[in-house]
């Protein structure tokens, strides 16, 4: 575990709280997420829709619809530096240079209208001092990196496939070099067969140009094939957070082990798979205490009442649940 | 009917709207009694007060035969309202069966309707009202002829976009696997389910049918002087308007506001209707 | 792509020549008789007959109709006027260039003024800048034409004594009349821009085109405007519909000498050959009109050009 022997984190989530409001009614979507990502490394944010991962990954990149989303709290900080507090014009600086993101769904996330090697162009020229000539070869260079024909450069999205589109989407990303990647969902609108490709891709260009990344996914093999780290979230709030090996080998919180759960395993012959009963809570009226706990086949008394702390059980390894004990022993069974 | 409940409910929620609704209940309530609400008769010349301005004997003033303006707004209110509301309650129904037939059908039918109306479509609305008025002369039931024409075409092709829309629906094919007759289905499910469209399209009418009647009027065809037609109003007080302002001030704001409360209407109805489409 | 609008624009001949027979019908249809209108008063029934025979109403219906079909589309000669026995073909023209004039800065105005109303009212949607936005656009749909156009004389004319209130000159003439006959295509397209910005806005590419970095300004001018407008493009056809019917009124108002006070004064004489031309020419750049609209959707739209470029497979329709 290396993440001891460093200082500062590249990057640090410290308290982050993002509410939708929609007319009178207010929705927490974001509940105090903290988590930390070294240089170089991968994160997976594991969670079921509406969880409020890509929120934070709007939040990271204040890119949050601003007539209804707020921030209440928090700081995220890149190398030190809080985003939350930097100028627009600063944070302008950041984006699309520093911090790039990879978008879930390749067939709207391009521009209709524009050839795609000037929304690749576009990025470079904004962040770099090349002249236009000397950003369209880069941005043909890009095309090459993920396996697009430079000839394609003039092209409209609707000529390339899903495929195609979300390899385009990953080199207007990947254009300037950023230092963080937030991938969000980048191959669920794909065939599987492609996924694979992609995510493959995302992880040859991630080692190639030693970019950071958060991957957001609900696909835990996924998480397997591409993340060093992973952060389970649960309706706004991580409730496990630790090291691959640790997420893998002793999931702690109940929420992780329903999750393997509900995945047929290859080892066993398996007649029925187990899924977590209810549904994720409705985020206009959070269950009090734990939120998991209305869902939760271990929830006693006490995780009804109160905020559920989060416990160090290993070497890094975060739980938000105190029967914890009670889950690691099941496991042992 | 809690789909409609459901409708109603987010329409009164729209206080544009409700203020639409309510000027144009308003105005049908003062067309019904306006003999009981003018204060004078709006036919009766007075000399003496020819182009008097607004005052407390005539409320918006005499127009340049003396007649009190007042009376004759409230009286026109029967013909922009009943022009506007017979020209879409007439074309929609010719609309309704002409466009069902070639939606349906198809074919032959269709092919041929549709070139008909394309004829129709290459002409300008506002040439075609005025040529077709010219041929049919003035007065309240060719002004509503001469009106129809172009709406229905539109309501025609609206209804069977809508049907040809749906023609491969599940639903119609079940239908069909029931051996429901094509005019039962055409009943039954095709025109409820184009009704939307339909009555976004028809409030919207109501304001551009007032908007064509009043211009046809100004340009002395449609409704003519002496009878208190809006358009015709401003029409003949057209020459006096530089020193009588109020002569054609009044007359175009009743067709104004008119207008305006059916465009908000017609705006909350289509965001109840579907709330998709609203921002 | 071609191969579509070279169809496009054979289909228009047999709509424009059934537009001819249609208006042709319907003007024989008019009650009253020319010739009788024509001679005076006291006129001798020879002296009507003689005139009967000199505008060629004494042929039966048919000849007539065959006569004026060939005239018009094969020798593009529209006849003599009723009333003042010239050349239509040569009167025609500089009405039809004012017409068109008065067309153009108008579409100019309405697109203008709708474009930025419908911009500031989605960027500060729910704001006040947006509520004013939509109540102009709202005040500008209820007017009609030739209300706000002696409104407009009033103030600025009379009042103001900043513009010409009538007639024809240079271009201060025409700004009158082309705020006219605009100020309803300002305010649909105000409201039209207004809606689909608002889609295009919370559209995946316009947080892409942020997430790049941009600024605020090459996001809603790079990314969100063009897109926007593609779906406006397709109500250009019913405001230029609006903006023909339009004209001729508003050319009586302003005394503009072009096709609209031709129409009028060529309906108010019975004067037949001057109405028939002028409703097949109106018709006719109303068609090219909405022809080059559809153009216009295929250019700038890459996924529809793709389109058209494949319908040669597809059925025509």
């Amino acid at each position: 575990m290396n993440s001891k022997d460093q200082s500062a984190p590249f990057l640090e989530v410290k308290d982050l709280e993002v509410f939708y409001s929609a007319g009178k009614q207010k929705v927490q979507a974001v509940n105090g997420v903290s988590f930390s990502l070294q240089k170089g490394r991968s994160l997976g944010l594991v969670g079921e829709t509406g969880a409020g991962k890509t929120t934070i990954a709007k939040a990271i990149l204040r890119i949050l619809p601003h007539a209804s989303a707020t921030v209440k709290n928090g700081q995220i900080l890149l190398n030190g530096t809080n985003l939350l507090s930097l100028s627009e014009e600063r944070m302008r600086d950041i984006r699309g240079n520093e911090i790039a993101m990879i978008f879930q769904d390749p067939m709207t996330a391009l521009n209709p209208i524009l050839r795609v090697g000037n929304q690749i162009t576009e990025a470079i020229l904004h962040h770099s001092s090349m002249t236009k000539a000397e950003a369209e070869k880069h941005a043909m260079e890009m095309l090459e990196m993920v396996g697009i024909p430079a000839e394609r450069f003039g092209e409209y999205p609707h000529q390339f496939s899903g495929g195609m589109k979300q390899r385009v989407v990953i080199a207007i990303a990947l254009a300037c070099n950023p230092a963080l990647l937030l991938a969000d969902e980048p191959t669920t609108a794909l065939d599987v067969t492609i996924q694979a490709q992609v995510l493959h891709m995302i992880a040859g260009l991630k080692e190639k140009l030693g970019t950071s990344m958060i991957l957001i996914t609900h696909d835990m093999g996924v998480v397997a094939s591409s993340c060093d780290d992973v952060a389970i979230v649960y309706a706004g709030q991580i409730v496990e957070y630790g090291t691959l090996e640790q997420i893998f080998d002793h999931p702690s919180h109940p929420y992780t082990r329903g999750l393997f759960n509900a995945i047929p395993s290859m080892n066993i012959d398996q007649e029925y798979l187990e899924p977590i009963d209810g549904l994720p809570p409705d985020p206009t009226h959070l269950p009090e205490g734990c939120y998991f706990s209305p869902r939760c086949k271990y929830a006693a008394e006490a995780c009804k009442t109160g905020n559920m702390p989060v416990i160090t059980t290993a070497d890094g390894h975060l739980c938000r649940c105190c029967q914890y004990n009670l889950v690691a022993k099941d496991e042992k069974k | 009917m809690s789909a409609n409940e459901e409708m109603i409910r987010r329409l009164a929620k729209d206080r544009l709207a409700m203020l639409g609704l309510l000027i144009f209940v308003a105005e049908i309530i003062v067309a019904v009694f306006a003999p009981l609400i003018a204060p004078s008769d709006p036919f009766a010349m007075d000399f003496t007060s020819m182009l008097s301005a607004p005052s407390s004997a005539h409320l918006m003033g005499c127009d340049e035969m003396g007649r009190d303006i007042f009376s004759r707004i409230i009286y026109g209110t029967r013909y922009s309202l009943g022009l506007g509301i017979s020209v879409v309650v007439v074309s929609t129904i010719a609309g309704t069966i002409i466009g069902a037939i070639v939606g349906y059908f198809g074919g032959v039918a269709d092919a041929v309707i549709m070139r008909i109306m394309d004829v129709f479509q290459s002409i300008p609305s506002l040439l075609q009202s005025v040529v077709i008025s010219v041929v049919l002369g003035t007065g309240f039931f060719n002004t509503l002829l001469a009106l129809s024409i172009h709406r229905t075409v539109g309501s025609a092709r609206l209804l069977r976009g809508s049907i040809m829309g749906m023609r491969h629906m599940e639903y119609l094919e079940a239908a069909d696997a029931l051996n429901c007759s094509k005019l039962r289905t055409i009943l039954k499910h095709v025109l409820p389910n184009s009704f939307t469209p339909m009555i976004v399209y028809a409030t919207a009418g109501i304001a551009s049918a007032i908007m064509s009647a009043s211009t046809l009027s100004f340009i002395g065809l449609g409704i003519i002087a002496p009878t208190p037609e809006w358009g015709a109003m401003i029409s003949s007080s057209r020459n006096y308007f530089i020193e009588y302002p109020h002569t054609v001030l009044f007359p175009g704001l009743a067709i104004a506001i008119t207008v305006f409360a059916l465009s908000v209407l017609g705006d909350g109805l289509r965001d109840a209707l579907d709330p998709k489409l609203k921002n | 792509m071609l191969k579509y609008f070279a169809k496009r624009i054979l289909w228009m001949i047999p709509i424009v020549i059934c537009v001819a027979l249609l208006i042709f019908s319907l003007m024989r249809l008019i009650p009253g008789d020319p010739a009788r209108m024509l001679v005076s008063r006291d006129a001798t029934e020879e002296e009507y007959l003689n005139k009967r025979v000199e505008l060629g109403l004494d042929e039966p219906f048919l000849t007539q109709l065959g006569k004026f079909l060939t005239d018009t589309f094969l020798h593009f000669d529209f006849g003599k006027s009723y009333m003042t026995k010239t050349s239509i073909s040569r009167d025609i023209g500089p009405r039809m260039v004012r017409t068109m004039e008065l067309g153009l800065l108008a579409a100019a105005f309405a697109m203008i003024t709708g474009i930025l109303l419908g911009i500031t009212a989605a960027t500060h949607v729910k704001k006040w800048q947006d509520s004013l936005c939509m109540i102009i656009a709202l005040v500008g749909i209820s007017m009609p034409a030739f209300w706000a156009a002696l409104l407009l004389i009033m103030l600025f004319s009379v009042k103001l004594q900043l513009l010409p209130p009538s007639g024809i000159g240079g271009i201060q003439y025409y700004i009158l009349p082309a705020i006219s006959v605009g100020l309803y295509g300002t305010a649909t397209f105000a409201r039209q821009i207004r809606s689909s910005m608002l889609d295009v806005i919370g559209s995946d590419y316009v947080t892409t085109a942020r997430s790049k970095g941009l600024t605020e300004r090459e996001v809603i001018y790079k990314h969100a405007l063009p897109n926007a407008l593609i779906p406006t493009i397709t109500i250009i056809g019913g405001f230029l519909g609006q903006m023909f019917g339009g004209s001729i009124v508003i050319e009586t108002i302003f005394s503009i000498p072009g096709m609209g006070l031709y129409l009028i004064t060529g309906i108010n004489n019975r004067d037949y050959p001057v109405v028939q031309t002028c409703v097949i020419l109106l018709s006719i750049i109303f068609c090219i009109a909405m022809l080059l609209v559809d153009l216009a959707y295929a250019m700038v739209d890459p996924r529809i050009k793709a389109r058209y470029a494949s319908s040669k497979v597809k059925r025509n329709k």
